[in-house]
C-alpha cells in the first residue's frame, strides 16, 4: 500500500506540476485585453 | 510528581500550536505580497468601481443626503474621515492588504483543532480564488471587506454560542465595518445574526437580543436614506439581465459559479479561467471540497454547518437565479417593485457565503486524503500541493492581478482645479456626462469617474449604466436624469443653474461627447487642457428632493455610538485579560 500510494502520488504530482506550468505559460501570453476602442460611450464592461 | 508528567505534552502541544500560528501568519503575508506587491508603488489603484483620491471631502452626500441612491453610504463618510489621518493612498492600500491578509488568516483559523497544513489549505482556497480576483478587479473592495470578515464572524459567533460574551464586541465591530455598504452589511449581518440567534448555544437571551439589535441598527446609515428618499428606492428591471451572472469558464454557468467565478462583467474575468489546465486544477479543488464535507461536520458541529450550508445555498441560488426557470421574472419584480430590491442584481456577489464552506471543506478534504496515505512525506506533499493548487489554478491573480491593478497618479492639473473650486455657488457636473472614464495616465482602464470624489464638492453623477454596447440600464437619480436632459437642450447653462449646478468640469483626456455650445456660455475659471473648470453664471437654484437630514444624521450617530461602545468594550476586555495574565505570573 505504501509503495502504491507513493507511485500514485508521484504520478498525480507530475500531472499537477504539468498543469501548473501549462496554466502559467498560457496566462503569460499577451492577450488583446489592452486594446483600446475609441467609441464615445464607455461601457461598464469595457476592458 | 504527577504534574510535570501530565504538563509535558500540553507544553509541547502549545509550542507546536504557536509554531503553526507563525507559519500560517507567514503564509498569509506571502499570499498578500504575491497578490498586491505592485501596489506598493506610489499612486492610486483605479479599476472599474474602485476609486481612490488623495483627500475625499466629507459632504452631505457622504451620508446619503443627496438625490442619488446611497450605494456607498456610509463608506464615503468613513473614507473622508480616515483619509485625513492616513491619506487616501495609504488608506486604500492598507484596506486592500487587510482584506487579502484578513480573509486568508480568518479562513486558516476558522477550523478548530486541525493541523497547520489544513489551515494553510483553507487560507489559500479562501484568499486566492476567482471571487477574490473578479471582485478586486471590478473594484468592489467594500464587498470584499465583508468577505474577509466572514471567517472571523464564524469564529466569534462560535465563541458567543459557547457563552463567551467578550466575543460580542469584536464581532459587532466587524459587522459595522462590513456594513459600510449595503451588500457588505447583508453578507456579514446574515452570518453573524444566524449564528447568534440559532437555537442552542450557551449565550444568554440578553446577548442574543443585544447582538441582534446591534446588527440591525448598524444597517441604519444606508437603510434610513434609502427608505426616506422622496423618490422610490427601486431600480430598473433592465439591470437584472445586464448584471446577471455569466459563464466565465468552459464549465458553463453552474460550473463557473461552483468554482467561485461567473461575474457578469467579462472585463473582470481572469484569462486563466478559459484554460483547460486551470479548469482541471479548479475542479480538483472542488473535488477535495466534496471529499471534505463529512469532515466539516466533525469540526464545525451541526449548528455552524447548518448556518453555513443554508447561506451557501442561498448565495448560489441568488447568483444562479436569473438562469433558473422564472428566475428573471421574480428578480425583475423584486428589483422594480420592492424598495432596496436592486441589491440582489449582480447576484454573483452573494457567492461570498458559499466561498467560506467550500474553502474549509477543501482543506478538510485534503487532510482526509493525506490521512489515507501511510507515508508521512507523501502526506505532507499532498498538503503542500493542496495549499499551492489555488495559486496554480489562478496564477494571474499574482502581482496585481497580472497588471490589472496598479497605481496611477493624477495629473497635477486636477489639484489646481480642486483649489480653484470654492465650496459655495452650486454643485458640480463633470463632462463628458457618462459614468465611466478611460484615462491614458491610468492605463486606459475603464474606471468610474474619480473627479466627483477628487474635487471636494457636491456633484451630480450620471447613474445610467451603459452595459454590453447596446444596453443602458436607467439609474434611480432623478436629478442626474434631469441634468442629462438639460445638456441636450439649447439653453443648457440656464437649465443647469435651475437644477443647482454651479460648476462644470471637463475632462479632456477621456472619450466622450461634449454638449454643443454649452462651454461657450460658461465663465472660464481654470483652463489647462486636461481638466478644465467653468462657472455657471446666474442664479443657482437648490435641489431639495433629498432625504430629510435629522433621521439620517440620527442613524449615523447610532452607528457611531455602537462602534464606540464596542471598541471600548474590546479595549476593556483586552486590558482585563492582560492584567489577569500578569497577576497569574506574579502569584
Amino acid at each position: 500500500m505504501g509503495n502504491f500510494g507513493g507511485v500514485v502520488a508521484a504520478i498525480v504530482g507530475v500531472v499537477l506540476a504539468g498543469l501548473t506550468v501549462v496554466t502559467a505559460v498560457n496566462v503569460s501570453q499577451p492577450s488583446d485585453a489592452g486594446e483600446v476602442s475609441h467609441e464615445e460611450l464607455i461601457n461598464y464592461d469595457d476592458n | 510528581m504527577l504534574a510535570p508528567v501530565s504538563a509535558a505534552p500540553t507544553v509541547a502541544r502549545h509550542r507546536r500550536a504557536r509554531r503553526g500560528d507563525r507559519v500560517l501568519l507567514a503564509w498569509c503575508a506571502l499570499l498578500t505580497v504575491a497578490m498586491l506587491g505592485p501596489l506598493a508603488r506610489p499612486g492610486y489603484v483605479l479599476s472599474y468601481d474602485m476609486v481612490a483620491v488623495p483627500d475625499q471631502a466629507l459632504l452631505p452626500s457622504s451620508v446619503g443626503l443627496s438625490s442619488a441612491m446611497p450605494r456607498a453610504v456610509p463608506l464615503d463618510a468613513a473614507v473622508a474621515i480616515l483619509d485625513d489621518v492616513l491619506t487616501g493612498q495609504v488608506l486604500q492600500k492598507l484596506a486592500l492588504a487587510a482584506i487579502v491578509f484578513g480573509a486568508a488568516l480568518g479562513a486558516g483559523r476558522a477550523l478548530p483543532d486541525v493541523r497547520t497544513g489544513t489551515r494553510l489549505v483553507a487560507a489559500s482556497a479562501y484568499g486566492w480564488n476567482a471571487y477574490m480576483f473578479e471582485r478586486l478587479v471590478i473594484g468592489h473592495w467594500p464587498t470584499l471587506i465583508a468577505y474577509a470578515a466572514l471567517p472571523w464572524l464564524l469564529i466569534l459567533g462560535r465563541r458567543v454560542r459557547a457563552g463567551r460574551t467578550t466575543a460580542l464586541a469584536p464581532a459587532v465591530l466587524l459587522v459595522g465595518v462590513s456594513s459600510l455598504t449595503p451588500t457588505g452589511g447583508l453578507l456579514a449581518a446574515a452570518l453573524f445574526g444566524a449564528l447568534v440567534l440559532a437555537p442552542g448555544g450557551r449565550q444568554p437571551t440578553r446577548t442574543r437580543v443585544v447582538a441582534a439589535a446591534a446588527v440591525l441598527l448598524l444597517q441604519a446609515p444606508w437603510v434610513v436614506p434609502s427608505v426616506l428618499r422622496p423618490d422610490p428606492a427601486v431600480s430598473d428591471p433592465a439591470g437584472v439581465a445586464a448584471f446577471a451572472a455569466a459563464a466565465d469558464s468552459p464549465l458553463g454557468l453552474l460550473g463557473s459559479l461552483l468554482t467561485l467565478g461567473g461575474i457578469w462583467n467579462d472585463g473582470a474575468v481572469p484569462d486563466s479561467r478559459e484554460l483547460a489546465s486551470a479548469v482541471v486544477l479548479t475542479v480538483l479543488l472542488l473535488a477535495l471540497a466534496a471529499a471534505g464535507v463529512t469532515e466539516l461536520r466533525r469540526h464545525l458541529g451541526r449548528t455552524e454547518l447548518t448556518v453555513l450550508g443554508v447561506l451557501a445555498a442561498a448565495g448560489l441560488l441568488v447568483a444562479a437565479s436569473s438562469a433558473l426557470p422564472g428566475g428573471d421574472t421574480v428578480l425583475e419584480w423584486l428589483v422594480s417593485e420592492v424598495p432596496g430590491g436592486g441589491l440582489i442584481r449582480d447576484g454573483q456577489k452573494f457567492l461570498a457565503w458559499y466561498a467560506l464552506p467550500v474553502a474549509l471543506a477543501a482543506a478538510a478534504g485534503a487532510a482526509r486524503l493525506a490521512r489515507a496515505v501511510t507515508r508521512r512525506r507523501v502526506a505532507a506533499g499532498i498538503m503542500v500541493a493542496a495549499a499551492l493548487a489555488p495559486i496554480a489554478a489562478l496564477p494571474d491573480l499574482a502581482w496585481g492581478a497580472a497588471g490589472r491593478l496598479e497605481p496611477s497618479r493624477y495629473p497635477a492639473a486636477w489639484a489646481d482645479v480642486r483649489t480653484a473650486i470654492d465650496g459655495d455657488g452650486g454643485d458640480l457636473v463633470v463632462l463628458p456626462y457618462q459614468p465611466f472614464r478611460r484615462f491614458p495616465w491610468a492605463g486606459d482602464r475603464t474606471v468610474l469617474d474619480p473627479a466627483p470624489r477628487y474635487l471636494g464638492v457636491e456633484a451630480v453623477v450620471p447613474d445610467a449604466l451603459p452595459v454590453g454596447g447596446d444596453t443602458v440600464v436607467p439609474g434611480e437619480d432623478r436629478r442626474a436624469a434631469a441634468v442629462a436632459a438639460a445638456l441636450e437642450t439649447g439653453d443648457a447653462a440656464e437649465e443647469l443653474a435651475t437644477l443647482g449646478v454651479g460648476w462644470v468640469a471637463v475632462e479632456r483626456d477621456t472619450p466622450g461627447e461634449l454638449p454643443d455650445g454649452l462651454l461657450e456660455s460658461l465663465e472660464s475659471v481654470e483652463i489647462n487642457g486636461t481638466l478644465d473648470l467653468y462657472r455657471v453664471s446666474g442664479d443657482i437654484g437648490t435641489w431639495t428632493r433629498i432625504p430629510p437630514a435629522p433621521p439620517v444624521i440620527a442613524a449615523d450617530i447610532v452607528f457611531s455610538v455602537i462602534l464606540v461602545v464596542a471598541s471600548a468594550d474590546l479595549a476593556r476586555n483586552a486590558f482585563s485579560r492582560r492584567r489577569g495574565s500578569l497577576r497569574s505570573l506574579m502569584s
